[in-house]
C-alpha cells in the first residue's frame, strides 16, 4: 500500500464510454510513470471532476476509510450472505464511495450545515480541517477558525466583544464597536463537540447557522455562505448539554465515522512513522476559490430531477406525516398534532402494521428536510458527472440526510420481527428499507402510468381561465368520484393522506371558481 | 546553512518515511545522488525560500524517476541536467504547482524521448524552458508543451497543438515556428511554418511502419485504409494510424479501428496525406505535397 501524498488522481476519476473515434489526447504527453497530470488549465477542469479529485486524494492520502457504503451498480453485482442474519454484502460494480468521506465534501459545495459523530479519535475534525483547507483556508487559519465547545463557553467566545474603548465612550449602542470573532467571516464553519456549548451559547449559534448573521449591541455581523461543520460523540446528542431542538433541526446531514478497519493498521504506522500529518500536504490542484465554490454551487442547483422520480420522492416523503388518532378533523390527523399538544405519542398505543411506514416514526418531514434531500441528491448525481438525479442517487442519500430528521417509532411493529430489529440502531439501512418498501409499494399501484390525484393537479395547472361551468362540475364529479374510491379502500395510508388532502384542495379551488362564474352570470 | 538544507533538515523525517515506503529496492546512495546533483542545486538556486511542497515533489520525481530510467543512478541523467540548468527559468511555474509541473516535465520527457530519442526529448525541455517566461500559469507551460511535443515530430499532436497555436501571441508563434502563423489548411501540412507558395507535386516524405522482426509493428506487409476519415495501416493483426505532417510521420496503434479496417477497401489518400504500402514491404511510404520550389 504505497502512497504518494501530493498525488491527485488523474481525470476522468470517473471515466465513462465516448463515442466516436479517439483523437490524440493532449494528456498522453503528460501520461507516465511519475504520476498523470491534467494537461487542462485549472479553470478548464471541471468543478465536477475537481471536487472528485480532492474526493479521492481524501481517502486515499489522507483520511483512512476503506469503506463504500455508497454503493452504486450498473451491471448485476456479485453478492454474498453471510453469518447468521445472512447479512447481504454486494461488490458494486459502478464506482462507489466511502459516506465519511464524500457527504462532508457534497457539503462543501452546497454549503449546508454538516453533523459530524462518532466516538473519539475517528477523524472527525480532521475532516472538517480537511475540508477548510480544500476551501483555500491555510492550516494556521483552519486552527484559528475551530470553535471548540466547552461548557464555559459564553456568547461572547462565540461571537466576539465590544471594544473597551468604544464601550465607554458609547453614548448609544451604535457606537459599540465589536471585535467580531474571525471565524464568522469564513466559508468553512467548524463548532467541535457542539454538544458541549451551553444552551444560551447554542442559541446564539442558531441565529448565525440558520439566519447567517451574528448580534451583539444591537450590531449585526452579516456572514457569508458557508459549509458548517459539527461534531458531536455522541449520536443522540447527549454530551454535557442537551442539544437544542432547533439546532438539531438546522442540521442537514448527518454522517457516522465508521469503525477503525485493523487491516488497515500499516497505514497507521506510516503515518507515525512520517511524522506529517495531511493537512500540511494538501496539493494545490484541489483547493477550490471562492468564486469556484460559488459555481459549484450554482451548478449543482442547476442539476435535472426528473419528474417521475420527483413523483416517487413524494410518494415516499407522504408516508410519515399522517397519524389518524391525532385528531377527528382530516388535516389534524398528523404527527405534528400529537407534538404540538404535548401529548406524548406513546398515549395513543397505536402500533400500526409491519407494512404501514407511517407507523415506524413519530414524525413527518419538514419541509426543510424534504429541500436537503433534493439538495444533496442533486450535489450526489453532479459530483458522479451526471447533470440529471438519477433515481440510485436519490437512494443513496436520503439516509444521510433524513438521519436526525425522521424519528424512529421503535416500538412499532416492523421491528418485532428478528431480522428488522437491527434496525432500531442501523437508523441507515433503515431508511433505506423505508424508501425502497416505498417504491415496491409505488410499483405495485402503478403510479408511474396511473396517478389520478397527479393527473387532476396537472389538469389545474394548466389554469381555469376560459373553463365554462359543465367542464368545472365535470371536473368536481371526477374529485368526488376519486374521494369515493378512496373511501371504499378503507385503510388510509399517509400517500392517500396527502391524496385526499389534494383532492379537498382542487375540489375547493375549483368550487370558488363555479360560485365566481354565477355570479358573473348572474350579473350579466 | 543553505535553503536546501534548511528545508531538508526540516523534513528529513518525511522524507526518511517515504523512501522507506516508497523506496523499495532503490538503493539509498542513488537517492542521496540524486538529492545532491539535483534537489540541492534546484533549491539552493531558489529565488526566495522554496516550499515544502517543491522539495517534496522533487523528493518524488527522484524516487520514481531513479526506477525508471529517467534519472541516473551514479551519474545525472540527461533530464537532471537539463531540469537543473532550466530549474531558474521554469521556478515561477513549478512554484504554482509543484508535482502538476515537475511530473509534467518528467512523463514529457519520457514521451518525448520514446518517440524521438533522448536528444529530441532534451531539445525539447531546453526550448520548453527557453519559453516559459511567457507562461502566466502551469496550464500554459503545459499548453506550449504540447505545440513543441508536436514540433519534435508528435505528428499525431498535430490537431491539439494547432488549437493551443490558435491562442498563442504571435509573437510567440513567431519565435517557436520562425513565422507569426500557422496554416491549419490538412492540404498543406508537409509545407514548412510560413510558406503561402502554391503546393508542387506529391513526393516522398517519409518511410514509417517496418517488420517486427526489425524492430517495426507489422508481421506482414500492410495495407491502407481509410476509417472514418482517418488514414489507417493493417496487416490483419494489428492496425495503426498514419499521423504525418511537415515534423514528422508517426504510426500510432488505433485498436478503435481495428475491425472497420478489416473490411474497409484499399486507400491511401486522406486529408492531404498518401499512404503507399506494397505487396514485398512491411514499409509504408508517406507521401505529400510540399510548396512549390520546397
Amino acid at each position: 500500500m504505497t502512497k504518494r501524498h501530493a498525488q491527485v488522481s488523474q481525470a476522468p476519476t470517473n471515466p465513462r464510454a465516448a463515442g466516436g473515434p479517439p483523437r490524440f489526447d493532449v494528456a498522453d504527453l503528460y501520461r507516465g510513470p511519475l504520476g498523470d497530470v491534467d494537461p487542462r488549465p485549472p479553470e478548464a477542469v471541471p468543478l465536477d471532476e475537481k471536487l472528485r479529485q480532492a474526493y479521492f486524494w481524501v481517502v486515499n492520502h489522507a483520511i483512512i476509510s476503506p469503506f463504500y457504503d455508497l454503493e452504486f451498480v450498473d451491471a448485476p453485482p456479485a453478492t454474498f450472505s453471510l453469518g447468521e442474519h445472512q447479512t447481504r454484502v454486494v461488490l458494486p460494480t459502478a464506482q462507489s464511495y466511502s459516506s465519511y468521506v464524500l457527504l462532508p465534501l457534497l457539503n462543501l459545495a452546497v454549503r449546508r450545515r454538516c453533523l459530524l459523530i462518532g466516538g473519539p479519535g475517528r477523524g472527525k475534525t480532521v475532516i472538517a480541517t480537511l475540508l477548510g483547507l480544500l476551501a483555500g483556508y491555510s492550516p494556521r487559519e483552519m486552527k484559528q477558525g475551530i470553535q471548540h465547545g466547552q461548557p464555559q463557553m459564553t456568547i461572547a467566545d462565540l461571537l466576539g466583544n465590544p471594544l473597551p474603548s468604544s464601550l465607554v465612550n458609547a453614548t448609544t449602542m451604535d457606537e459599540v464597536k465589536i471585535a467580531w470573532r474571525k471565524w464568522l467571516g469564513m466559508r468553512v464553519k467548524i463548532i467541535d463537540e457542539y454538544n458541549r456549548i451551553p444552551t444560551r451559547t447554542q442559541s446564539a449559534l442558531l441565529t448565525v447557522m440558520a439566519d447567517e448573521y451574528a448580534e451583539l449591541y444591537d450590531q449585526v455581523y452579516e456572514c457569508p455562505p458557508a459549509a458548517w461543520y459539527l461534531t458531536a460523540n455522541d449520536d443522540a446528542g447527549g454530551g454535557t448539554y442537551q442539544v437544542i431542538e432547533a439546532l438539531r433541526d438546522r442540521i442537514d446531514v448527518v454522517v457516522k465515522a465508521l469503525h477503525f478497519n485493523t487491516r488497515f493498521f500499516g497505514e497507521l504506522l506510516e503515518r507515525v512513522e512520517s511524522g506529517q500529518r495531511p493537512e500540511d500536504l494538501v496539493p494545490p490542484e484541489i483547493v477550490f476559490t471562492g468564486p469556484e465554490l460559488d459555481r459549484m454551487e450554482r451548478e449543482i442547483r442547476a442539476v435535472h430531477l426528473p419528474a417521475p422520480l420527483l413523483r416517487r420522492m413524494e410518494f415516499f416523503a407522504a408516508q410519515f406525516e399522517f397519524f389518524e388518532p391525532a385528531g377527528r378533523t382530516i388535516e389534524y390527523q398528523t404527527k405534528d398534532t400529537v407534538k404540538v399538544a404535548g401529548v406524548p405519542f406513546e398515549t395513543f398505543a397505536a402500533r400500526g402494521s409491519a407494512d404501514d411506514l407511517g407507523a415506524q416514526t413519530k414524525n413527518g418531514l419538514s419541509v426543510r428536510a424534504l429541500t436537503t434531500c433534493l439538495i444533496f441528491a442533486k450535489a450526489l448525481a453532479w459530483f458522479r458527472g451526471s447533470r440529471e438525479v438519477g433515481f440510485d442517487d436519490v437512494r443513496q442519500i436520503l439516509p444521510f440526510v433524513l438521519h436526525d430528521k425522521l424519528v424512529q417509532q421503535r416500538d412499532a411493529a416492523f421491528f418485532d420481527a428478528a431480522e428488522h430489529a437491527p434496525y432500531r440502531a442501523d437508523l441507515v439501512g433503515w431508511i433505506r428499507v423505508l424508501f425502497d418498501r416505498a417504491c415496491e409499494e409505488y410499483d405495485r399501484l402503478g403510479r408511474d402510468r396511473d396517478d389520478p390525484v397527479g393527473e387532476a393537479l396537472a389538469t389545474f395547472d394548466r389554469g381555469l381561465e376560459g373553463l365554462d361551468a359543465a367542464t368545472v362540475d365535470e371536473r368536481l364529479a371526477g374529485l368526488e368520484r376519486r374521494l369515493r374510491e378512496v373511501e371504499q379502500g378503507g385503510k388510509l395510508y399517509g400517500h392517500l393522506f396527502d391524496d385526499v388532502l389534494a383532492l379537498k384542495y382542487l375540489h375547493q379551488r375549483y368550487t370558488n371558481y363555479r360560485a365566481w362564474l354565477r355570479a358573473r352570470g348572474a350579473s350579466t | 546553512m543553505s535553503g536546501a538544507s534548511t528545508l531538508l533538515a526540516a523534513w528529513r523525517d518525511e522524507l526518511n518515511a517515504r523512501f522507506a515506503r516508497d523506496g523499495g529496492d532503490l538503493a539509498p546512495d542513488a537517492m542521496l545522488g540524486f538529492l545532491r546533483r539535483t534537489v540541492v542545486p534546484i533549491l539552493d538556486g531558489w529565488d526566495g525560500e522554496p516550499a515544502p511542497a517543491v522539495l517534496i515533489a522533487l523528493f518524488e520525481l527522484g524516487l520514481v524517476g531513479l526506477r525508471t530510467g529517467l534519472c541516473g543512478a551514479a551519474e545525472p541523467g540527461r533530464f537532471e541536467q537539463a531540469l537543473v540548468a532550466r530549474a531558474p527559468a521554469l521556478a515561477p511555474l513549478i512554484a504554482r504547482a509543484p508535482g502538476l509541473v515537475l511530473r509534467a516535465l518528467g512523463n514529457g520527457y519520457l514521451n518525448v524521448a520514446r518517440a524521438r530519442g533522448p536528444e529530441v526529448a532534451a531539445a525539447w525541455l531546453d526550448a520548453l524552458a527557453a519559453s516559459a517566461a511567457r507562461c502566466a500559469e502551469p496550464g500554459a507551460l503545459l499548453d506550449l508543451g504540447i505545440v513543441l511535443g508536436w514540433r519534435a515530430g508528435l505528428a499525431e499532436a498535430r490537431d491539439a497543438a494547432l488549437d493551443r497555436i490558435a491562442r498563442f501571441e504571435p509573437a510567440l508563434i513567431a519565435a517557436l515556428f520562425g513565422a507569426p502563423t500557422i496554416d491549419a489548411d490538412p492540404e498543406r501540412r508537409f509545407c514548412r511554418p510560413g510558406a503561402t507558395g502554391p503546393l508542387g507535386p506529391a513526393a516522398p516524405i517519409a518511410t514509417v511502419g517496418g517488420f517486427v522482426g526489425f524492430g517495426g509493428p507489422f508481421h506482414r506487409p500492410p495495407r491502407a485504409r481509410v476509417v472514418a476519415d482517418r488514414l489507417v495501416c493493417t496487416d490483419g493483426d494489428v492496425t495503426l494510424e498514419l499521423h504525418a505532417d511537415v515534423f514528422g510521420a508517426r504510426l500510432v496503434p488505433a485498436a478503435w479501428a481495428h475491425a472497420a479496417a478489416q473490411t474497409a477497401a484499399d486507400h491511401g489518400t486522406c486529408a492531404g496525406m498518401i499512404a503507399a504500402t506494397a505487396a514485398d514491404s512491411h514499409q509504408v511510404l508517406v507521401l505529400g505535397r510540399r510548396e512549390a520550389g520546397a
